[in-house]
């Protein structure tokens, strides 16, 4: 497809279209925090962020939705369906957070069974990603197999050339988007190509300095969990849930009915193998009992089962991870590991 | 200046040789020259890489439950009062507890001290104490920063510098910080109107994820199950990104530690959404120590707040 542009003061023009047609979510700081957020009219996205402090997955799948409803009335129980989805674009994610759907998308429709409230969302959803301009501290996007200049799962991506964006046009679902307001784009004159080129190669060498090696995760994991680092790792892990809630591809959650006067709700909300109560069982048996056990299974599902059995890595090298309140990174610690040749 | 490495190391070696401790909880050096660690040693090899400066700053208490054999724990004034408090909860023996203390004047926060700097903070080679500096050697050389503008706030504020509960003391005795009983840090809230901090509150939890980390990180949280994770009843709404129960979980919180609170920050510290804990707390501090004449964790004698009641405290009701 031929590549575009758009000047940013076109920006809003296409906003206002998209917004016209969809819910657009896009990174908005809400009390000193930066998120995805269902832009307002009249709100401005911030794009000159580094990385929003919590994860993009949380448009299509929140940190506690309602599922169904239900009331007493003299005529007995009303239950009610709840579904909130509806045409959405997401505008302006980072390559790492776009290539997480891409897990969440395998994840939640695994041996052929969908998860509805996943799919629901994600099959009215255009994604619009943004490339970074500068490397964000501590991204280590290529080494997790991030493509930084082109993410899979992307319907759209820009590329800042300074006055424009660079237009890469990915789908149909992401034609349809650009054509909402195909007057405010150009064709990209190759000049604009050349810049943006040469800005994805400039980040990429920057990025090149956070590179750490992930190679053969399964290999990885395994010598980690017998390397004496290990100890220490599991015995300061403080059983917090950070880790998961702020990965963009942690997908794990809790079913739960909550009552009051007559009426209530079934929700579903994060959950985490992080967590003490996460594996106890009625009776009081808790199959993973210390940090040891669930932090094995973290470390296991990133690196192990993850590319088994969804073919990906769990991780996309954000680095959200390392807000660890007690500096556990597990990625940096698997990179340091010696993994052996198999015997 | 509080770089006591070298001494910790000896003083851990020594308790580990002898065997008077099986283990000492302490810090190492962290994924970069501003974090430090918890770090476990159970040997005497292990504490080479114990460290103690600016960046040691998690309190090490909240590794202390029940243990069955006598620990050392590495303590700032913080973690000891946390310790005191929790040996006076039931926690620990006192004679399983030895508190190496150190006298600090502020440990960093991590997001203070890099939006200080310039250069992306993969380029900061060490960072070091000098008088009231904190010195971060860069790309381009040290670069000086007063201490007070890159430590945590609350350190600002701190009331034990010299730990008040110890066993052996590692550093020169520091005074008490005057500001700690003026709580200036509370002023932008007690210029709001109720209705004003409401607002601001509601602004600060709709943030919160739900992670526990607070919780999680904080010495005093030793309840085998949280009431927030309790399903009968149920006394909170689960999950993050709601108003109600994450207010119903903030304030609940906050309001099981007053007069528990030992004011080390680290609930604050592991927010990963920043949510300003520690101007809760000390709004609960501010009431519990005016209305009661109590502090927690100040003296080894001093009974739980819960637990005490005085003739005096007929005044309480003058405070609501």
């Amino acid at each position: 497809m031929d590549r575009l542009k758009i000047l940013k003061s076109r920006l809003p023009d296409w906003l206002g279209k998209l917004r016209a047609q969809a819910a657009v979510y896009a990174p908005v700081e809400r009390a000193g925090v930066t998120c995805f957020a269902r832009l307002a009219p009249g709100d401005e996205p911030q794009l000159d962020y580094g990385n929003t402090d919590t994860p993009l997955k949380e448009v299509l799948f929140p940190q506690t939705e309602c599922l169904i409803t239900w009331q007493r009335t003299p005529e007995g129980l009303q239950v009610q369906e709840v579904d909130t989805s509806e045409p959405t674009v997401i505008f302006g994610a980072r390559p790492c957070d776009v290539t997480g759907l891409r897990f969440l998308d395998r994840a939640f429709r695994l041996g052929g069974i969908e998860d509805p409230y996943w799919v629901r969302r994600r099959d009215k959803t255009t994604v619009i990603s943004l490339v970074c301009p500068h490397p964000v501290p501590g991204c280590f996007g290529p080494s997790a197999g991030v493509n930084e200049t082109s993410p899979e799962g992307a319907d759209v991506v820009l590329t800042d050339i300074g006055s424009a964006y660079v237009v890469e046009v990915k789908s149909e679902q992401g034609q349809a988007a650009v054509d909402l307001a195909s007057d405010a784009f150009t064709s990209a004159a190759e000049e604009d190509l050349i810049a943006a080129r040469e800005a994805g190669e400039t980040l990429l060498a920057e990025l090149a300095e956070q590179a750490i090696d992930l190679e053969e995760p399964e290999a990885r994991a395994k010598a980690f969990l017998q390397s004496p680092a290990w100890e220490q790792v599991w015995n300061r892990c403080l059983s917090c849930g950070i880790c998961a809630f702020l990965c963009p591809t942690c997908h794990c959650f809790d079913i739960c009915d909550q009552s009051c006067r007559g009426g209530g709700e079934r929700i579903r909300c994060y959950d985490t193998c992080s967590s003490k109560i996460y594996t106890k069982q009625a009776g009081g048996h808790n199959a993973r009992p210390t940090a040891k056990e669930r932090l094995t299974q973290r470390v296991m599902h990133k690196f192990s089962y993850g590319p088994e059995r969804l073919g990906v890595l769990g991780c996309v090298g954000c680095g959200r991870c390392r807000r660890c309140p007690v500096d556990i990174d597990l990625q940096l610690e698997l990179s340091r590991v010696e993994v052996k040749e198999p015997v | 200046m509080s770089n006591h490495t070298d001494a910790v190391r000896a003083r851990a070696k020594q308790l580990l040789e002898s065997g008077e401790v099986t283990r000492v909880i302490g810090h190492a050096r962290g994924t970069t020259p501003y974090r430090s660690r918890p770090h476990f040693a159970s040997s005497p090899e292990q504490t080479d890489a114990l460290i103690h400066d600016v960046s040691c700053g998690s309190n090490l208490a909240v590794y202390v439950s029940k243990p069955k054999e006598r620990v050392a724990v590495i303590a700032k004034g913080c973690d000891a009062r946390s310790l005191a408090t929790i040996i006076h909860e039931g926690q620990a023996e006192r004679g399983n507890v030895l508190i190496l203390g150190v006298s600090c004047e502020g440990k960093l926060d991590e997001g203070r001290l890099l939006r200080k700097l310039d250069f992306p903070p993969r380029q900061v080679k060490s960072v070091r104490e000098e008088g009231d500096e904190v010195v971060v050697e860069g790309p381009a050389g040290d670069v000086r920063l007063p201490r007070d503008d890159v430590i945590m706030v609350n350190c600002t504020y701190c009331r034990a510098r010299t730990p008040a509960v110890s066993d052996e003391l590692i550093g020169e005795p520091v005074p008490p910080r005057e500001e700690a009983d003026q709580y200036p840090d509370l002023g932008g809230l007690d210029a709001m109107s109720e209705a004003g901090r409401a607002e601001f509150w509601r602004a600060q939890f709709e943030k919160c994820i739900r992670c526990y980390a607070c919780r999680n990180a904080c010495p005093s949280c030793f309840c085998p199950e949280c009431f927030v994770d309790e399903y009968h009843p149920q006394w909170a709404l689960h999950g993050g990104g709601q108003f109600r129960g994450n207010w119903m979980w903030n304030v609940g919180r906050a309001q099981h530690l007053a007069g528990r609170c030992s004011a080390c920050g680290s609930c604050q510290r592991g927010c990963p959404v920043d949510i300003p804990l520690m101007l809760l707390n000390r709004w609960m501090e501010r009431a519990t120590n005016q209305a009661f004449d109590h502090l927690a964790g100040m003296s080894e004698q001093q009974k739980q707040l819960a637990a005490l009641f005085r003739k005096s405290e007929a005044k309480a009701s003058e405070h609501g």
